[in-house]
């Protein structure tokens, strides 16, 4: 199947198509557009966490030098920022979704909430004029705490009577509490998923801008999904009809989830520029995305595993509290839910599982999707308590998983908690993983580092999530508004080249690469002759984008889709041509050729047939090659695997070197193995920076204490070893390419692997537990407390 | 803030002129603390006085062994002094920690102690191996030991007009050596929780005739700790002696309590980093 | 308000600013040079490093003003013509990026860790690469691209 010939097809390692541009400077993000006539928004932002609001002073700032207008909540009056997720309490009454103003309303519930915007010709004279605007605030009791929130003494909405937006449960309680009453152990653990903030290396941006002539509005905007953008922001906020809505996402730098959400700057920026009839660039600082970008995880989780007399896994009981932050942001809902309980079967034969889960607000930013979204937690939080449970009952950690593994000949795999697995082999993983990590040398390193004070640990972690996100059908029977499918429009061009218009989005993920590669392999045609274009909804037809791990496995199949078609049709053009029956042509190496003779059109002949049809049979065939398909898969995909972290710990100042990481996942087919190892690096970095380094924390005020670079640790090349990485293949059964996906495969199984890792470096001290991030501090604290 | 007026005089005695002129003025050095306050909104910026183009300013030089160095030189200059670097290892890569390779490009040791930070790298470092700082203003110029500099987390001793133009370093003694070692808490960028420098002298026969420890970040400003510095001299510096004065450094400690690290952990981790110092420090003397 | 005058990739430009105009600031917005980006504000992220004189800078801790005469070189400046400079290809080679914002800082920072030192140890790289920070690569990559660029600069 590979093209030989250029070697640029399915399985190889293509240079980046999009690299040249960015290594260049060529690069074009929204804060490098420019539009005629363009203004300068600053957003005002409440300093309080929460606060009533009452009167705002904007005549100041409106008379102020190069100033071209002030807006606040009263002049705003719109549609509040949807949820897109519904989710029903165990009651089944429907969560609690209280409005969420673009522009606060009468009260902030955070700080960092929107109070106004100030629009000037120049960013430092909005700046300046934003200095004049007079807020009263009558401060108020903000609840930060999750364990406080959930005490209702303080309320973040007071017309809910409640912090708690949904109360959910999965999986049948009794059955699972009877099954406890007669294990042979129980082992139990409080495991908190630590807060994170994104810190995409692009700060959110937005212009909005209005063409007075059409009644046209069009947002630039730093978006993972624009039509998601353009629906939630036209329909539901702004009630600007999508023909008259434009949404445009150009380079975007890095999303992880934090770039998928509508966002409160996108709608304001695009009503100001309606009212003023000029465009408005507005660009986050840094100090402003940490306190307005959605953060994500944030769990706090009592979880009990029942374990028979052999070690085999009987039973899972979980209660979680999710913090939601303010308001219920676009995929919040759904982050602990389906994202999360559905996953907590993991790789192992559980029989029985129940999970409740307890969405709550706080006056904190609200919480959404962070790469893995749900899945990290759950994974987390499974095999940090199969691990305790190993320690508990003298099983080794690798014995125990491989007790309890789902063997590779049972799937289909029903688990007790949704979700039906199509295919994986966790044993091939984590026995090439072994290998890899050269386990079997593990205790003669582990001596030579105690001969230099140093304690060496080895963590491991067998995980699987679901992503491909998602079947419509399953997706709208779990609450989704929306369905979830991909579209994919392909256009061959009269000469033969092709542009190839998809609904997924590219921030670093190089689908201008990984898709031209189908296409070029599907067609036998060039890479160079295929262009990607997306991110424009004025160029593509409709889609989801990107997140979830979901471009191949759904928007990829789309594009195959959309080709297949195109093929079909260019067979009938040869068909014609070549004077043959369009059953009769076979297709191969970029030819068409009637079977088992030696005429034959070449793929660009075809297309400028299409175009130049000067005897085509109208009535049966239509000129063009142009074809577009809308792909909604089966099922989830399942990538999984096993990561194995070897860590070495400073007893006296509880500093931890991870000093080998290796990552085996299966992620299905690989298109581009140079593409698919670089999104693992990435994932398995962000997973390492969740456990020893990332930590959001706020004051009980509510004020942001990890407001900047400065106080909020990002992992930094050398706190970080080179990893060890490779791929073990099961295709999915139920997508053309078997493709799975591999976005988040590094972040869901990197963090427990490692903080198991430190636990068993420093087991023999008497450590059972270590939270993350595991800092040096709290490392030396986790080996104080149990010297004591 | 667009107040901001920016001045680069060529000359020592026209800097102090710019900065006897307005009580507000700031020295800019390499400018990586200044101008981040300046963004930050947390400094309103008046007056500016680079000082970058001032050539005593940018200068390192040797005189009989003593060295003086331009209170702008930067980190990486001095990195790249091998005589300096050989004489004065711990100071050289203390004011080397200060900020990744893009800063330490432009930050200065000068900058370092004028920004008076408790937890500023290169003090502990420069105090234990006994630097002074020459200040000129208005009045000529004094000369006072650098840990007279800072008087309280970002304020300073030097008055009005008032600004420093070097650091000195005695000539380095025979059988001594230094060595400064910090603990970041990885909680964040690169500010120590713990900073320890320590300085000392042998005699032929290997015991400790003289020493100076000095811890940053575990008070308002840098502490010497003669205590430490008593456990080691007349030892051969052996575990006993190191023990006692880790105990020492950890007794010293009046560390604030702060979500980078519990007075605590900074106390005992205090004792850690002296006692790590000392034996590169040791390790040194040995080869001096 | 002050008028600064430099050297930009080889050009000479000048312009008005106000002293408080940052180097960045001058670079994108008045020279509409938007290789050079701002990831943060308190210098810590990298993306807007440049050459200055020759010396690695974060253009986001100076000021124009301070730039004055100064010969300064951006993202733009470090090919020849369609000919990627080595580091820039060892870059593409290595898949040393993703979403391409912290890719300018990094890559000015490499050429100039091969400048000072033209075979790195992988941990002269990592701890060379300190003041930049990149979220998607993991630095594996970018590790492995700056070993090879600093290779074929000639070292």
């Amino acid at each position: 199947m590979p093209d030989g010939a250029t070697n640029t097809g399915i399985g190889a390692s293509v240079k980046r198509v999009e690299d040249k541009r960015f290594l260049t400077g060529k690069g074009n993000y929204v804060d490098d557009i420019n539009r005629p006539g363009q203004t300068y928004a600053y957003i005002l932002r409440s300093p309080h966490a929460h606060a009533k609001i009452n009167s705002i002073d904007t005549s100041a700032a409106k008379s102020a030098s190069g100033v071209v207008a002030v807006f606040t909540g009263e002049d705003m009056q719109v549609g509040s920022i949807p949820c897109g997720w519904q989710v029903d309490s165990a009651d089944g009454t429907p969560m609690r979704e209280p409005g969420h103003p673009a522009l606060a309303q009468g009260k902030v519930r955070y700080v960092g909430d929107q109070v106004a915007i100030v629009i000037a010709d120049t960013l430092d004279q909005a700046k300046d004029a934003a200095e004049k605007i007079n807020v009263d605030y009558t401060p108020l009791k903000a609840v930060v705490d999750l364990r406080d929130a959930l005490a209702d003494t303080t309320l973040v909405h007071d017309e809910i009577e409640t912090n708690i937006s949904y109360d959910w449960a999965i999986g049948d309680k009794a059955e699972v509490d009877a099954v406890f009453d007669g294990a042979a152990h129980v082992t139990k653990m409080d495991i908190v998923n630590n807060r994170l903030i994104p810190n995409a290396m692009e700060p959110r941006a937005a212009i909005g801008d209005f063409d007075r002539a059409s009644g046209e509005y069009t947002l630039y905007t730093t978006t993972q999904n624009p039509h998601v953008i353009r629906l939630l922001m036209g329909a539901f906020v702004l009630s600007i009809p999508e023909h008259k809505l434009r949404v445009v996402a150009p380079d975007v730098g890095g999303g992880f989830g934090s770039k998928i959400f509508h966002y409160a700057e996108e709608a304001i920026t695009t009503w100001a520029a309606g009212q003023i009839a000029r465009p408005i660039k507005w660009t986050a600082e840094r100090s402003e995305s940490f306190i307005t970008d959605a953060h994500g995880r944030d769990h706090l989780s009592h979880a009990e595993l029942a374990l028979d007399a052999n070690g085999k896994f009987l039973g899972l009981r979980v209660e979680t509290a999710a913090n939601m932050g303010a308001y219920l942001s676009t995929f919040a809902s759904a982050v602990p839910t389906y994202l999360h309980a559905t996953l907590l079967a993991g790789v192992y034969t559980t029989p029985v599982i129940y999970c409740n889960i307890k969405a709550v607000f706080t006056n904190t930013v609200p919480v959404d999707a962070y790469r893995g979204a749900g899945r990290p937690e759950a994974s987390y939080l499974l095999e940090r308590l199969v691990d305790r449970a190993a320690r508990e009952t003298g099983l080794d950690q690798v014995d125990i998983r491989r007790r309890n593994f789902i063997p590779s000949d049972a799937f289909p795999y029903q688990t007790p908690v949704a979700l039906a697995y199509d295919s994986g082999d966790y044993e091939a993983t984590l026995s090439s993983a072994l290998k890899l990590a050269e386990v079997d040398g593990f205790a003669a390193r582990k001596a030579e580092a105690a001969g230099r004070g140093k304690k060496r640990g080895l963590g491991y972690s067998t995980y699987i999530e679901a992503c491909g996100v998602a079947p419509s059908a399953v997706a709208g029977a779990l609450g989704a508004r929306a369905g979830l499918y991909e579209s994919a429009e392909v256009r061959v061009h009269p000469t033969g080249s092709v542009t190839v218009f998809t609904g997924s989005h590219s921030h670093g993920q190089g689908h201008e690469t990984t898709f031209a590669q189908l296409v070029s392999d599907q067609l036998g045609i060039p890479i160079e002759n295929v262009d990607i274009s997306h991110g424009d909804t004025g160029k593509v037809q409709f889609g989801m984008g990107t997140y979830g791990s979901r471009s191949l496995a759904v928007g990829g199949e789309a594009i195959v889709k959309a080709t297949d078609k195109i093929i079909s049709k260019a067979k009938k053009i040869a068909a014609h041509v070549l004077e043959a029956s369009a059953e009769d042509i076979e297709f191969a190496g970029g030819n068409f050729t009637v079977a088992g003779t030696d005429r034959s059109m070449a793929f660009g002949e075809v297309a400028l047939t299409a175009y130049v049809p000067h005897n085509f049979p109208h009535e049966e065939l239509e000129p063009g090659l142009d074809e577009t398909a809308f792909y909604d898969p089966a099922n989830f995909t399942f990538p999984g695997g096993c990561h194995i972290c070897e860590v070495e710990v400073d007893p006296d100042t509880g500093t931890v070197e991870v000093v080998s990481f290796t990552a085996v996942d299966d992620v299905g087919r690989v298109i581009n193995p140079m593409i698919v190892e670089g999104q693992v690096h990435g994932g398995v970095a962000q997973g390492i920076g969740q456990a020893l380094l990332e930590g959001c924390s706020y004051d009980e005020d509510g004020q942001l204490l990890t407001g900047s670079f400065m106080d909020y640790a990002m992992p930094r090349a050398h706190n970080l070893p080179s990893f060890k990485v490779a791929t073990e293949e099961t295709l999915c059964a139920h997508n053309s390419l078997g493709v799975k996906g591999c976005g988040e495969v590094g972040a869901i199984g990197s963090p427990p692997a490692v903080i198991n890792a430190v636990v068993d470096a420093l087991a023999d001290m008497g450590v059972t537990d270590v939270a993350m991030p595991a800092t040096p501090q709290t490392v030396w604290r986790a080996i104080q407390t149990a010297k004591s | 803030m667009s107040q901001l007026r920016y001045e680069a005089p060529g000359s020592v005695d026209e800097a102090v002129a710019l900065l006897a002129s307005d009580s507000d003025a700031k020295v800019l050095a390499g400018g990586t603390d200044l101008i981040v306050q300046m963004r930050s909104g947390l400094r309103k910026l008046g007056l500016v006085v680079d000082v970058k183009k001032i050539d005593e300013l940018m200068s390192v030089s040797s005189d009989g062994g003593a060295w003086t160095i331009g209170a702008a030189v930067s980190g990486a200059e001095m990195n790249e002094n091998a005589a300096l670097k050989k004489d004065w290892p711990g100071v050289v890569e203390a004011v080397d920690l200060i900020g990744s390779t893009q800063v330490q490009g432009r930050a200065s040791a000068g900058g370092n102690l004028c920004n008076a930070s408790p937890a500023a790298d290169s003090v502990p470092a420069m105090v234990a191996a006994g630097a002074t700082a020459v200040i000129a203003g208005p009045n000529g110029r004094r000369e006072v030991p650098v840990e007279q500099v800072p008087v309280s987390p970002g304020k300073t001793s030097l008055a009005t007009g008032e600004m420093v133009v070097a650091i000195k370093m005695p000539a380095k003694p025979a059988r001594n050596g230094e060595a400064y070692l910090r603990m970041i808490p990885r909680t964040e960028m690169d500010i120590a929780i713990v900073g320890a420098g320590v300085s000392l002298t042998l005699d032929d026969g290997g015991t400790c005739t003289a020493a100076k420890v000095a811890l940053g970040a575990v008070a308002p400003t840098v502490v010497i700790v003669d205590d430490a510095a008593k456990a080691l001299i007349g030892t051969k510096v052996d575990d006993a002696a190191l023990e006692k004065m880790a105990a020492a450094c950890s007794a010293a400690c009046k560390p604030i309590d702060d979500k980078r690290g519990t007075i605590e952990y900074r106390t005992k981790v205090a004792g850690v980093m002296a006692r790590r110092a000392a034996l590169i420090a040791l390790e040194r003397a040995r080869s001096n | 308000m002050p008028t600064v005058s430099m050297t930009v990739n080889g050009k000479a430009v000048s312009g008005e600013v106000e002293s408080r105009t940052l180097l960045v600031q001058f670079i994108r917005e008045h020279l509409e040079l938007t290789g050079t980006h701002v990831g943060c504000d308190t210098s810590q992220c990298g993306a807007c490093v440049v050459h200055v004189n020759g010396e690695v800078a974060k253009s986001c801790t100076m000021l124009a003003v301070q730039a004055e005469g100064a010969n300064v070189t951006t993202i733009e400046g470090l090919a020849n013509g369609d000919d990627l400079h080595p580091m820039q290809e060892a870059f593409r080679n290595n898949h040393g990026l993703q979403c391409g914002f912290c890719t300018p800082g990094m890559v000015m920072t490499a050429v100039d860790l091969a400048n000072k030192n033209k075979n790195p140890s992988e941990q002269q790289i990592r701890e060379g690469l300190e003041g930049n920070i990149c979220r998607c690569t993991g630095y594996h990559n970018i590790v492995k691209s700056v070993a090879e660029g600093a290779r074929n600069m000639g070292g």
